[in-house]
């Protein structure tokens, strides 16, 4: 209840603040969103095995969107920018399929 | 393929698992639910400063691009207005000058040389009857985009007009204002015509004076004046030479004084 709600406030306040994000940051925020958006499907399928850890999540969340975020900074230093967060999308995106997957047969036992 | 197995098996974070079978659980329930909300909170504004950013990008060109308009016309008006003031800055001390030397004989005699060559530099304004020939972009020929637009006048077009009137026998010439000297450059950058680093819009009214019927016949019957009617019959450029009695060629907006100096033996 509490993590929506969270979720909630985090949407209104980016609605209300509309932060102007440095051009620095642009290319790698759609990166760090799709690791974020993958930490959090791994998250919901835990909490539904009923292994879930607030801790867990909190460390994997950070640490998923400081990686790809790096990672494809790393690329981009080397020229390979593009390639890479191709690279990363394929792999975060393979993964939400699957926990999406697994939350389906979870909820609709199907 | 065993990469491909590797992230379809370890789909969610083995963390979970390690942390479910340690009984070690640090912090209170309170502080735990606090953190996974701020976390939530943080993931819900990183989605929509995303989202935001994203959107705004395409309009964010757009705007630059007003704006830098907006920069270039306030910028056009300012020297527009400075020119202005140059010009009569500029009279003023013509008028002093030439009533400084009129005080004296040998002073008459500069002022006359001055009128006469101000004229060839084009440093004063002129009056008098002549002829205007305009040039006109035609309605756009280009079918297929990306075809270049023939029906389009370019620079070396200005250029033929103000040679022609020049071998025409004309004394001052102007193109939409410009007076052209022999430092005006005329060119073209990025589609627009240039004349004295001045962009023009069309039409194109190059001015020239001397003897209005003289001048027009010359010009006509001349190569360049042919050369642009062929222009104008092929491609539907608008092209159009006309007499007046009463025409008027303003100054060049600077004068820069270029001095000749003896090469040294070193």
């Amino acid at each position: 209840m509490i993590a929506v709600l969270g979720l909630i406030a985090g949407i209104v306040l980016g609605l209300v603040l509309q932060p102007t994000i440095p051009l620095w940051m642009q290319p790698y925020l759609p990166i760090a969103v799709v690791a974020a958006l993958d930490a959090v499907f791994g998250a919901f399928r835990a909490y539904l095995d009923g292994t879930f850890d607030e801790r867990v999540f909190v460390i994997s969340f950070i640490g998923n969107v400081l990686v790809a975020a790096l990672v494809v900074f790393l690329g981009d230093q080397l020229g390979v920018g593009s390639q890479l967060s191709t690279g990363v999308v394929v792999v975060l995106s393979i993964r939400i399929f699957v926990n999406a997957a697994a939350i389906r047969r979870h909820l609709f036992h199907a | 393929m065993s990469l491909l197995r590797r992230i379809v098996d370890d789909a969610v974070d083995p963390g979970y698992a390690q942390a479910t079978t340690s009984v070690r659980r640090r912090g209170s329930p309170r502080s735990r639910r606090g953190t996974l909300a701020l976390t939530l909170l943080l993931l819900g504004a990183l989605l929509t400063a995303t989202v935001i950013q994203v959107r705004l990008g395409a309009s964010g060109v757009e705007r630059a691009r007003t704006e830098l308009l907006k920069r270039v016309e306030a910028a056009t008006a300012a020297t527009d207005r400075l020119a202005e003031g140059l010009d009569e800055t500029r009279q003023s001390v013509q008028q002093l000058r030439a009533s400084a030397l009129d005080a004296t004989d040998e002073g008459r005699r500069v002022n006359e040389v001055l009128a006469s060559l101000g004229v060839v530099a084009g440093v004063t304004e002129v009056q008098g009857p002549g002829v205007t020939v305009t040039l006109d972009d035609g309605p756009p020929s280009r079918t297929k985009p990306g075809e270049p637009d023939l029906a389009r006048v370019l620079d070396r077009d200005v250029q033929q007009a103000v040679n022609g009137l020049f071998a025409a026998g004309a004394e001052v010439v102007s193109v939409n204002g410009q007076r052209i000297t022999t430092l005006s450059p005329i060119r073209s950058a990025g589609g627009a015509v240039l004349v004295g680093y001045r962009p023009l819009t069309p039409p194109y009214t190059v001015t020239a004076l001397g003897d209005p019927r003289r001048l027009a016949a010359a010009f006509t019957e001349g190569p360049d004046g042919r050369a642009l009617l062929a222009l104008a019959q092929t491609y539907g450029i608008g092209f159009d030479v006309q007499t007046s009695d009463q025409l008027e060629v303003p100054a060049v907006d600077s004068v820069t004084l270029r001095y000749a100096e003896p090469e040294r033996d070193s």
